[in-house]
């Protein structure tokens, strides 16, 4: 073993009780970090997963805008306002290609189009305002998570079979198997089908929402091919600016919002939760710099003896500097195996704690990164009081006995 | 004609920088090989202050120092950090052995100071001379675990260890009871004629010095007095030694 290494081991195994509790101070730092830094983590995907988990990440949208269209059209030949299909934008007609385009981007996990509406059903003489979507069920399903939350009924949708959300089944008292009566503005009534009822978590969804084949929505609403909207998922929600910029360059005449523009205020206040989170990390990273700082020049002066006679024996100063940072940095690396395994311990035991809404996960890789920082820490503390051994006179040490 | 060591000319050492204090003045010396002297004087003549810049420990505010061929007023600190390792063997009045190792690796850590890691060879050799010095079945007793006089043998292996050619002792026997300084001077004594190496010993025991070869006294930082042992008769040398003596006998000097 090297000969630094060795000293540095037999010092530290030599102060034991030093060494305990500098190897406890920092893993109660290091603990700490690990369940404060996963909490916040952990919290912050719990609130996105919930905004965004199961909507649209990115949606591209017609560029033009319809009731501007309106306003310059013949307001005789303004056919678009039957069923007032979107809110703002024109329909995009000629779609495919561009879902063609987005589905070979490997970011993206998912692409459906839509075709949004609103209009009245009536179910034993109570009238109740929908929303509509016309979906490709599969597609849509794999945005919405629809399957898998369904109440009762068959999750698909084929001509006038449609999903229906179950506080709207319950308002109206229908079930899986019973019509409806859908009024279309300017179009009469259409009695479809319920295959099926759905609960997607949100009460205004499950209030207002009905899930219809797209191609029979497009009929109903008379769009011909358009869709409202193409709606689609990415693999990493935060980077959607990149691809949607990358988009907006590709794509040319749509508008394309991304979710980050629509919850700008739950961005900034994540952001400003994630800075105080890295706030009081970079203060327990600097107590653990200055305990290991203070335990090393305390050890420095309690070894000046033999960091003299190391040095008469022909030690370099070099070399005498060395077995203290290597010090620093055992001291550090074993707190922070311990303050990993502690954390671990914590962040398990508040799981298995009940009634919580949301468990902390943890990544290894932000482990080991938080061990590597203390770790360096480490070595960081020991700069003083390694060049105090390196400027140790050894003719001093020795002469005092 | 003996074949010479070291040798220091004009050697000054001064402390401070208002007020100085000049711990050596203008001492210049010669050390043969396998020669075995003594130094002595009262406290604070000066003894430690020559043994430490011989010993490259220390380095003079003026006036060179020549070991074999290499000057070691010119060696940076790394340069002397190495020469010490291979060149110089140190035996302190307070053992100084590092209570963290066992005896064999205390004998040891000069090599693993020079090439940085254990070698076998080395290790057989630091057995050889824990034998050699009485304390085969002590070896891998921890330090504390040793008595004085043991751990004093302990760190005259640690000495002998790089083969060096100078061995410098500062008051090795101070510490110790009478039996132990017997023991560790003739052990000094027999290294000194079976592996050839040079013994530079400041004491204040009268009994070492009249056993030397040579007899360097020092007062004020001077040498005030130099002689082998084998010029006086042995009343003479007896005289000699005892405390302020050699002034009053030679108050030229």
């Amino acid at each position: 073993m090297n000969f630094e290494l060795k000293m540095a081991l037999r010092f530290i195994g030599s102060g034991r009780s030093q060494t305990v509790f500098i190897i406890v101070g920092i893993a109660i730092g290091v603990a700490v970090q690990i369940f404060l830094g996963s909490l916040i983590t952990s919290l912050q995907d719990s609130l996105v997963n919930e905004t965004i988990g199961n909507s649209s990440h990115i949606t591209i949208r017609s560029e033009e805008d319809y009731i501007t269209q309106a306003l310059d059209e013949d307001p005789s030949n303004a056919t678009f306002f039957r069923g007032n299909l979107t809110n703002g934008s024109e329909n995009l007609d000629n779609w495919a290609p561009l879902v063609d385009e987005i589905k070979n981007d490997p970011s993206v996990t998912a692409v459906s189009p839509t075709l949004q509406g609103t209009a009245l059903i009536r179910s034993g003489g109570m009238d109740k305002s929908v929303q509509i979507k016309g979906i490709f069920f599969e597609q849509a399903d794999s945005i919405y998570d629809i399957s898998p939350r369904m109440v009762d009924g068959n999750p698909t949708v084929e001509g006038n079979t449609i999903l229906m959300g179950k506080s709207l089944s319950e308002d109206l008292g229908v079930q899986s198997g019973d019509s409806v009566n859908l009024l279309l503005p300017n179009s009469g009534t259409v009695r479809l089908i319920v295959g099926g009822t759905f609960d997607l978590q949100n009460e205004s969804v499950n209030g207002s929402l009905l899930f219809m084949d797209l191609r029979r929505t497009q009929k109903l609403f008379n769009t011909g091919d358009a869709v409202s909207s193409i709606e689609t998922q990415v693999t990493d929600p935060f980077a959607v600016d990149i691809i949607a910029d990358d988009w907006r360059a590709r794509l040319g005449n749509v508008k394309i919002d991304e979710w980050k523009q629509l919850n700008a205020q739950l961005l900034s206040a994540l952001s400003s939760q994630s800075s105080s989170s890295y706030t009081i990390q970079f203060f327990v990273i600097l107590s653990i710099t200055l305990g290991i700082a203070s335990v090393l020049a305390v050890s420095v002066i309690q070894k000046s003896k033999e960091i003299g006679i190391l040095k008469a024996m022909g030690t370099t100063k070099k070399s005498a500097s060395r077995i203290f940072v290597l010090q620093g940095l055992i001291l550090g690396f074993l707190g922070s195996m311990a303050g990993v395994l502690a954390g671990i311990l914590l962040l398990s035991a508040f799981n298995s704690a009940e009634g919580l809404s949301f468990s902390i996960s943890y990544r290894w890789s932000n482990l080991l990164l938080l061990a590597g920082i203390a770790t360096g820490a480490g070595a960081i503390a020991s700069v003083i009081p390694a060049r105090r051994s390196a400027n140790l006179n050894p003719m001093e040490a020795i002469k005092n006995g | 004609m003996d074949k010479v060591l070291l040798r220091g000319e004009g050697l000054t050492r001064e402390y401070g920088t208002t007020i100085i204090t000049t711990a050596l003045d203008q001492v210049s010396i010669t050390l043969n090989n396998s020669e075995f002297s003594s130094v002595i004087g009262q406290s604070g003549c000066g003894k430690s202050t020559l043994l430490n810049m011989l010993g490259a420990l220390d380095k003079p505010t003026r006036g060179t120092l020549i070991f074999k061929d290499r000057n070691l007023s010119e060696m940076n600190d790394g340069e002397l950090a190495a020469f010490r390792n291979k060149n110089i063997g140190f035996i302190f009045q307070f053992h100084h052995l590092l209570p963290e190792f066992t005896a064999l690796e205390n004998v040891l850590l000069p090599t693993w100071i020079e090439t940085r890691t254990a070698d076998k060879k080395k290790e057989a050799r630091a057995k050889e001379l824990l034998e050699l010095v009485g304390l085969a079945d002590r070896m891998n007793n921890m330090a504390p675990n040793l008595s004085g006089g043991q751990q004093q043998r302990v760190s005259i292996a640690r000495a002998l260890i790089n083969n060096p050619n100078l061995v410098l002792a500062d008051e090795p026997t101070g510490n110790l009871d009478s039996d132990s300084t017997d023991q560790v001077y003739e052990l000094l004594r027999n290294i000194n004629k079976e592996l050839d190496m040079s013994f530079l010993i400041v004491t204040h025991d009268r009994h070492i010095a009249e056993k030397s070869d040579r007899v360097i006294e020092m007062s004020d930082g001077r040498i005030i007095n130099d002689y082998k042992t084998s010029e006086k008769l042995p009343e003479e040398l007896w005289e000699c030694l005892a405390p302020n003596n050699c002034k009053l006998l030679h108050p030229e000097a």
